[in-house]
C-alpha cells in the first residue's frame, strides 16, 4: 500500500487540521447540529477529455484545470466512467464491504478496461469510437495509448471519514493480500456544513435562531482506491 | 448386483424411448429441408419445436448385454466403453438443453422496459427483436386476438358495441353536416375569440374538482384523478375504482417489484419520485395580524417564530412544518401534519417594515397551507371558522386542484430537478439559487426548511432532459458558500404561485402538437427557443429534513400549478441519472416504506391521535378482518385457542387491530365483522375529501346517523408530543403526569432478533415483584371472571431478570464470542503435512467438550420447554405497533407504533435507569413468543 502526501508544500502554508486562527466559539446556549456530510467531489474522467487530448502533457493540463483541489490543496486524481464508490459507515459489516468492492471489481465495465459512451453526447461517442476501437477490437487488456490514463483510474473507490476511516483501511489492507490489484490511500479533506441552533427547551433545538448561522467545518477523509494492476 | 439391475433396467428403458423416439428424429431433418425450401411450405412449428425439446431432453444409454460377452461374462473394457458413452450422452444432453432455447425473445428486454402482453404481440417488443418474435409467436402457436375486433360475448359489451356504431354513424353524419355548412358561409363568417374561462375560486368553501373530458367523465364519478393518472394507471397498482382513497385514484406501488430498488434509491443511488398532487393546498389572506391569530389558533404557539428569530419564516423564505391542533372543549386535538408558507410581501423597503412593526401587521399578507387530505376537510372548516372570527375578516381560498405538487427524494434528486426546472428569467434571485446546487447529493444539506419560488420555462421546449453536468460545473467553495448563506433574502418578489393570474397563464400551455411543429422546423438537437406563446410556470420548491436527522435523505417537494404538472412529469420520468438509470416512481406504499426505514412516522398509518389515523386505522381493521374472514377455518389464527403460557389462553383484545379501546378500557365500537364491508358504520367518512359538504350532510342525514360530530372511541385517544413527554420524563415535579388516555409515537428496534407485524403487542418488562405484594395476593386479586388474568399468578417472580439476561450483554458478549471462534489455534503457515496433522489432532482433544444439555438457543421457542422467557402479562401491556418489518438499513427488525405514554412514563420512572426503563417486548399477534425490543420516541 502507498501512501500519497496529501500537500504539495512548496510554500508553509497553515494545515487544515491546524489553522492559523480557530473558528470563533458558538453563543452560549447554542449547539451545532450537523448536515449531511456531501460526497467528496468525484470528478469522472469523461471520455471526451480524455479522448480529445492527445499528448500526455495536454492531459495533465486539461485536467489539473478541471479537477478544483481540496482546501489543503491536493488534488485527487480524476475518476473513470465505471468508478465504483463506496460510502463506508462505521457499523458496516467488513464481509460486505469486501464483497461490494470484489463486486465492483468484478463488473463487466470494469473487467473490460472500455469505458461505456452510454449517456455521452454524440460528438464524444464518436470521438470515443475513434481512439478506442483499435485497442476494443482487440479485446484483452492491451489497450492504445488510453492504457496509461484508464490504468491510473480507480475501479473502486472506498470512502470515510470518522470512526470509519478504520474500516475503510482495514478493507484496503485486505486487498494489498491480492496480487493483481493496486491499493492506494489517499486523504482528503471533507467540508461539511454546520447549523448553528439555539437549543431550546421547548422546541428540542429544532428551530433555528436568527443571528445564528451556518459554518463550515473540515473533516479528514480517507479515500482507498482499489485498482487492477496494469497486466 | 442390485446396481446392476437398476443399470439394466434404466438402459433398456432408455432405449426404448430412443425407439420411441426415431421417427420424429427423422422428421426433425424433414422439416429441416423443408424450412430451407422456402418459407410458404413451413410445416406446422409447434411438433417441430417439441421434437427439439424432446430431442434435447433424451440421454441415450447402452443397453447392458452390450458389456456382455459371449458366455454372460462381463467384459470390463466394453462396460467402461458403455459407460463412457453413457457419461457422454449426459453432458451433450445438457448442452443441448441449454441451447434448444426455451425462452422467448420480450424475455430478453429488460424487465422495467416490458410491455404488457408483449407475448402475444410482437409490436410490444423492441423493433431488433421483431422479427424473431413473430417467428417464435408463430412457433408456439400463439392465440392472438384483437379487442378490437373480438365479438362481443357479453349483453352489455354487445349493447356498447351496438351503441358505438351507432354514435359512429352519428358522428360520421355530425361530420358531413359540418363540411357542407362550412362550404356554405365560408366567405362571410367572422369568429368571436374568447379567452378560456378562469376556474371559479370561491372564498372560504371548498371547490369543485377540475371539469374532466368528457371520455373521463364516468371514471371520476366519486373521485378525481391525479394530473398523471393515465400515466400512472399503466405502471402501478391503484387504489380499486370503487375504492378511491382521500377521493382520490392514488397510485399505491409500481407493478414491478420495487421493495429493495426502493430501499436502493432512497439512500444510496439514485432518485425515487411521486405525484403528491393529492396533497391538499389552502390560501389564507387578510391582514398579518389576523392571519397571525389565525395561525396561533391552529397551534403555532411557539414563541420563537413569532418572534425574532421567525423572521425568515415571515418573509417567506422558509416553511414550518409541523403538527397543527384545533380546540376541542378544553384540550387540543392533533388535526394532522401541515406545512405552512407566507408569501414574500411586494413591498421591497425591508428596512421600514422592519422598524415599523404595527405598519406590518396592517398589510396584506398571504399564507399557504399544505396538508394531507385526510385530514383536509377538518382543517379547512377549521380555518374557516377562525377566519370568520377575525376583524377585519381573514379569507380562506381551497387550492386543491389549482396546485399539485411533485415529491423527490434520494441522492439525484436534486440532479433530476435542475435538469427539469430552467428559471424562466435569469435575473430572478431564487432560479440563480436553485441553478447553483448542481452537485447537492442530498436535499437535507441545504439550510432548514429552505424555500425557493421561481417561474420556470416549460420542460417541454427542452425535452427530453439533458444530464447534468457535474464534472465541470461544480466548485466546492461556491457551492459551500450558497450553503451556508443561503443569499435569498434581498429582492424577494412575492411567488407567482399564490397569484392565480399567473397560475392560470401557465396552465395555458401551448399544446404539443404546436411544440412538435416548433421541434421539427429546428435543427436536430437544438432547443426549442421560449416565445410569448410560452408562459412562464411558477413553481416552489422547498427542501425539507427527514425527521430521523443525520444522514438520511431529504426531500425535495415541488409545488407547480395543477395544469404544469404532467409536461414536469415527462421530463423527470426521463432524465437519465448521472449514476445511471432514471428515477423510480413510487406509490403511497413506498413512501410509508421510506418512512417506516428512517424509523419516523408516517399520517395518516402512524398517527393515532388524529381523527384522520382513527379513520386509517378503522379501514385496515375492516380489511385485515376481510383478509381473515377469507381464510379457511383450519388456515387461520384462532384467536381464543392461543396459548402465551402460564395458563393464559386467548389473544389480548382484537388480534387485528391495534386495539387501544381494550388497553385504555375504552368503549368498543361496533366490531369489525358486524360492519365488513359496510363503511357506512364508521362515524367519519374516510372519504373527507368531499366536493361539497352539504352533500356528506344529506347522505349521512339518509343513513340515520349524525353529521360528523360522532367518532369512534378511539378517537378520544390523545397524540403527545415528544418534547411534551421528555419535558415531563425530566421534570422533578411528581404531581405532574401526563393525561390518560393520551399516546406517544415510538420507534422499536429489536434488541437481537424478532420481526414485528402490525398490530403487534407491546409490553414492558414486568416488575419485580415487592415482597409484600406475593403470589396470593395477586391471586386474591384476580376476579373470577377474567379468565386471561387468573393465570398472571403462575408466571414466575423472576421473568424481569429471565428477560434481561436476554440482553446481549456488551463486554462479556463480545468477549466469550472471541475466545470460542479463536479457540483453535491459528495454523501456521509453512508447516508440513504432518506437524498439521499433529496440530489438528492436537487442538480437538486440548477443546473443551461442548457442555451436554445443550444451553438453550434463542431460536428455541417452546414456551413450554422454559428456554424463553414468558410473555409477561396483560398489566404490562402498554401499546401497539402500526407498522412493522425487516428494515433493510438497520439489518434487522424494527417497528414503528404507539405506546401508552402513561404507562410509559410510570415505566421510565419506576425502573430507575432510563435504560431499562425504554426496553420493550414486542409480540406478533396471535403469537405467543415475544422479543426483547427498544423504543425511541419519535
Amino acid at each position: 500500500m502507498y501512501i500519497k502526501a496529501t500537500m504539495e508544500t512548496s510554500t508553509p502554508k497553515p494545515l487544515p487540521n491546524r489553522p492559523d486562527q480557530k473558528m470563533p466559539a458558538i453563543p452560549k446556549g447554542s449547539r451545532i447540529q450537523k448536515r449531511p456530510l456531501p460526497a467528496p467531489l468525484s470528478h469522472r474522467l469523461s471520455s471526451s477529455s480524455s479522448s480529445s487530448s492527445s499528448s500526455n502533457t495536454c492531459r495533465s493540463t486539461t485536467l489539473s484545470s478541471t479537477i478544483p483541489s481540496d482546501k489543503d490543496g491536493y488534488r485527487p486524481p480524476p475518476r473513470a466512467p465505471h468508478t465504483l464508490i463506496i460510502k463506508v459507515t462505521s457499523n458496516a459489516p467488513f464481509m460486505s464491504l469486501v464483497k461490494r468492492v470484489r463486486k465492483g471489481l468484478e463488473s463487466p465495465s470494469c473487467m473490460s478496461r472500455q469505458q461505456s459512451t452510454k449517456g455521452l453526447p454524440l460528438a464524444a461517442r464518436v470521438a470515443a469510437l475513434d481512439t478506442g476501437g483499435g485497442g476494443g477490437g482487440g479485446g484483452g487488456n492491451a489497450q492504445g495509448e488510453g492504457g496509461p490514463v484508464q490504468d491510473a483510474l480507480d475501479d473502486v473507490v472506498l470512502v470515510a471519514t470518522g470512526r470509519a476511516i478504520q474500516k475503510a483501511v482495514e478493507v484496503g489492507c485486505f486487498f494489498t493480500r491480492e496480487r493483481d490489484l493496486n491499493v492506494l490511500l489517499r486523504t482528503r479533506t471533507v467540508r461539511g456544513v454546520d447549523d448553528v441552533v439555539r437549543g431550546d427547551e421547548d422546541n428540542d433545538g429544532s428551530e433555528e435562531e436568527e443571528g445564528s448561522g451556518a459554518r463550515v467545518r473540515s473533516v479528514s477523509c480517507v479515500e482507498v482506491g482499489v485498482r487492477w494492476r496494469a497486466a | 448386483m442390485d446396481n446392476n439391475q437398476k443399470q439394466a433396467a434404466s438402459g433398456k428403458a432408455a432405449a426404448d424411448s430412443r425407439k420411441r423416439k426415431e421417427a420424429p428424429s427423422s422428421a426433425v431433418t424433414g422439416f429441416k429441408n423443408l424450412h430451407q425450401q422456402g418459407r410458404e411450405s413451413r410445416p406446422p412449428a409447434r411438433p417441430q419445436k417439441r421434437v427439439k425439446f424432446q430431442d434435447a431432453r433424451n440421454i441415450r444409454s447402452q443397453p447392458p448385454d452390450a458389456a456382455l460377452d459371449g458366455e454372460g461374462k462381463l467384459d470390463l473394457q466394453k462396460f467402461l466403453n458403455a459407460r463412457e458413452f453413457e457419461i457422454k450422452a449426459l453432458e451433450t444432453s445438457m448442452q443441448k438443453c441449454k441451447t434448444a432455447n426455451a425462452t422467448r425473445v420480450f424475455q430478453q428486454v429488460p424487465r422495467e422496459m416490458r410491455r404488457r402482453t408483449a407475448s402475444h404481440n410482437a409490436k410490444r417488443v423492441p423493433k431488433r427483436l421483431r422479427d424473431r418474435a413473430k417467428r417464435e409467436m408463430l412457433e408456439d402457436n400463439t392465440p392472438t386476438v384483437e379487442a378490437r375486433k373480438r365479438r362481443p360475448r357479453t349483453t352489455r359489451a354487445r349493447i356498447r358495441a351496438e351503441n358505438a356504431k351507432r354514435l359512429e354513424k352519428l358522428a360520421a353524419k355530425k361530420k358531413k353536416r359540418a363540411l357542407e355548412g362550412e362550404n356554405k358561409d365560408k366567405p362571410g363568417k367572422t369568429t368571436i375569440h374568447t379567452r378560456a374561462p378562469r376556474p371559479k375560486i370561491r372564498r372560504d368553501t371548498l371547490n369543485e374538482p377540475p371539469k374532466s373530458k368528457s371520455k373521463f367523465n364516468k371514471r371520476q364519478v366519486n373521485k378525481t384523478w391525479l394530473p398523471t393518472h393515465l400515466w400512472h394507471a399503466k405502471r402501478a397498482t391503484m387504489t380499486e375504482p370503487t375504492k378511491p382513497l382521500w377521493r382520490f385514484a392514488i397510485p399505491m406501488t409500481p407493478t414491478q417489484k420495487s421493495y429493495r430498488p426502493t430501499h436502493r434509491a432512497s439512500g444510496q443511488k439514485g432518485t425515487i419520485f411521486w405525484d403528491t398532487s393529492y396533497m391538499s393546498t389552502a390560501r389564507i389572506y387578510g391582514t398579518a395580524r389576523c392571519i397571525e391569530l389565525v395561525l396561533k389558533a391552529l397551534g403555532l404557539t411557539q414563541a420563537s417564530i413569532w418572534g425574532n428569530r421567525g423572521r425568515k419564516w415571515r418573509a417567506g423564505t422558509r416553511t414550518w412544518s409541523g403538527m397543527v391542533s384545533r380546540q376541542q372543549g378544553n384540550s387540543r386535538r392533533d388535526v394532522g401534519p401541515a406545512t405552512i408558507l407566507w408569501n414574500p410581501s411586494p413591498t421591497d423597503e425591508t428596512a421600514a417594515t422592519e422598524s415599523n412593526t404595527t405598519e406590518e401587521k396592517k398589510t396584506q399578507r398571504q399564507v399557504l397551507i399544505r396538508t394531507h387530505p385526510s385530514c383536509f376537510l377538518e382543517l379547512f372548516d377549521e380555518l374557516v371558522k377562525l377566519a370568520k372570527l377575525q376583524t377585519p375578516q381573514v379569507h380562506v381560498e381551497d387550492l386543491r386542484f389549482e396546485v399539485g405538487s411533485i415529491e423527490l427524494t434520494g441522492p439525484g434528486s436534486t440532479e433530476t430537478l435542475l435538469a427539469v426546472l430552467q428559471p424562466y428569467h435569469t435575473e430572478e434571485r431564487h432560479g440563480q439559487v436553485f441553478s447553483s446546487l448542481i452537485g447537492v447529493t442530498n436535499p437535507a444539506s441545504l439550510p432548514k426548511d429552505a424555500v425557493l419560488g421561481f417561474s420556470v420555462k416549460d420542460p417541454r421546449l427542452s425535452y427530453p432532459p439533458k444530464r447534468v453536468d457535474t464534472t465541470s460545473k461544480v466548485s466546492d467553495p461556491a457551492l459551500l458558500d450558497t450553503l451556508t448563506q443561503w443569499p435569498v433574502e434581498e429582492q424577494v418578489k412575492p411567488y407567482g404561485l399564490f397569484d392565480r393570474h399567473v397560475r392560470f397563464k401557465a396552465s395555458n400551455l401551448p399544446p404539443q402538437k404546436s411544440i412538435n411543429r416548433r421541434k421539427g422546423a429546428n435543427i436536430p438537437g437544438q432547443e426549442i427557443q421560449v416565445t410569448a406563446a410560452d408562459p412562464p410556470i411558477p413553481v416552489i420548491v422547498f427542501a425539507s429534513r427527514p425527521a430521523a436527522g443525520g444522514q438520511a435523505q431529504g426531500t425535495w417537494t415541488l409545488m407547480a400549478p395543477w395544469k404544469c404538472i404532467l409536461p414536469i412529469w415527462y421530463s423527470i420520468v426521463h432524465y437519465p441519472l448521472s449514476t445511471g438509470g432514471n428515477p423510480r416512481l413510487g406509490g403511497l406504499n413506498e413512501q410509508r416504506q421510506i418512512a417506516f426505514e428512517q424509523g419516523t412516522a408516517w399520517f395518516p398509518g402512524d398517527f393515532l391521535g388524529t381523527n384522520a389515523g382513527v379513520v386509517w386505522e378503522m379501514e385496515q381493521r375492516t380489511q385485515r378482518k376481510k383478509a381473515w374472514d377469507r381464510r379457511p377455518k383450519g388456515k387461520r389464527i384462532e384467536w381464543a385457542s392461543l396459548d402465551l403460557g402460564a395458563g393464559r389462553k386467548g389473544e389480548i383484545g382484537d388480534g387485528l387491530a391495534c386495539d387501544f379501546e381494550h388497553l385504555f378500557g375504552l368503549p368498543k365500537v361496533p366490531s369489525p365483522s358486524s360492519s365488513s364491508g359496510d363503511r357506512s358504520t364508521l362515524d367519519v367518512d374516510p372519504n373527507a375529501m368531499d366536493v361539497d359538504p352539504r352533500e356528506e350532510a344529506e347522505a349521512a342525514s339518509k343513513l340515520g346517523k349524525p353529521h360528523k360530530n360522532t367518532l369512534p372511541s378511539l378517537a378520544t385517544v390523545e397524540q403527545m408530543k415528544k418534547t411534551e413527554f421528555n419535558a415531563l420524563v425530566s421534570s422533578a415535579d411528581l404531581a405532574s403526569r401526563p393525561p390518560p388516555r393520551s399516546i406517544i409515537s415510538v420507534n422499536i428496534r429489536f434488541v437481537t432478533r424478532g420481526v414485528a407485524n402490525a398490530c403487534a403487542r407491546i409490553y414492558r418488562l414486568p416488575s419485580r415483584p415487592s415482597a409484600t405484594t406475593t403470589v396470593p395476593s395477586s391471586e386474591a386479586e384476580v376476579p373470577a371472571t377474567d379468565p386471561v388474568a387468573a393465570g398472571v399468578g403462575s408466571l414466575p417472580a423472576d421473568l424481569r431478570d429471565q428477560w434481561l439476561q436476554k440482553l446481549p450483554s456488551q463486554r462479556n458478549g463480545s468477549k466469550s464470542f472471541k475466545t470460542k471462534t479463536h479457540a483453535a489455534p491459528h495454523m501456521p503457515r509453512d508447516v508440513d503435512h504432518g506437524t498439521r496433522k499433529q496440530l489438528m489432532a492436537k487442538s480437538l482433544l486440548s477443546g473443551d467438550p461442548l457442555p451436554y444439555p445443550r444451553p438453550s438457543a434463542a431460536n428455541q421457542t417452546d414456551i413450554g420447554g422454559g428456554a424463553h422467557p414468558l410473555c409477561p402479562g396483560e398489566e404490562d401491556l402498554i401499546g401497539f405497533v402500526t407498522a412493522g418489518a425487516y428494515s433493510l438499513g438497520e439489518g434487522k427488525g424494527t417497528a414503528v407504533g404507539a405506546i401508552s405514554a402513561e404507562k410509559a412514563f410510570d415505566t421510565l420512572k419506576e425502573s430507575g435507569g432510563i435504560k431499562e426503563g425504554r426496553l420493550c417486548i414486542v409480540r406478533n399477534a396471535g403469537e405467543s413468543v415475544g422479543w426483547l425490543a427498544r423504543w425511541e420516541l419519535v
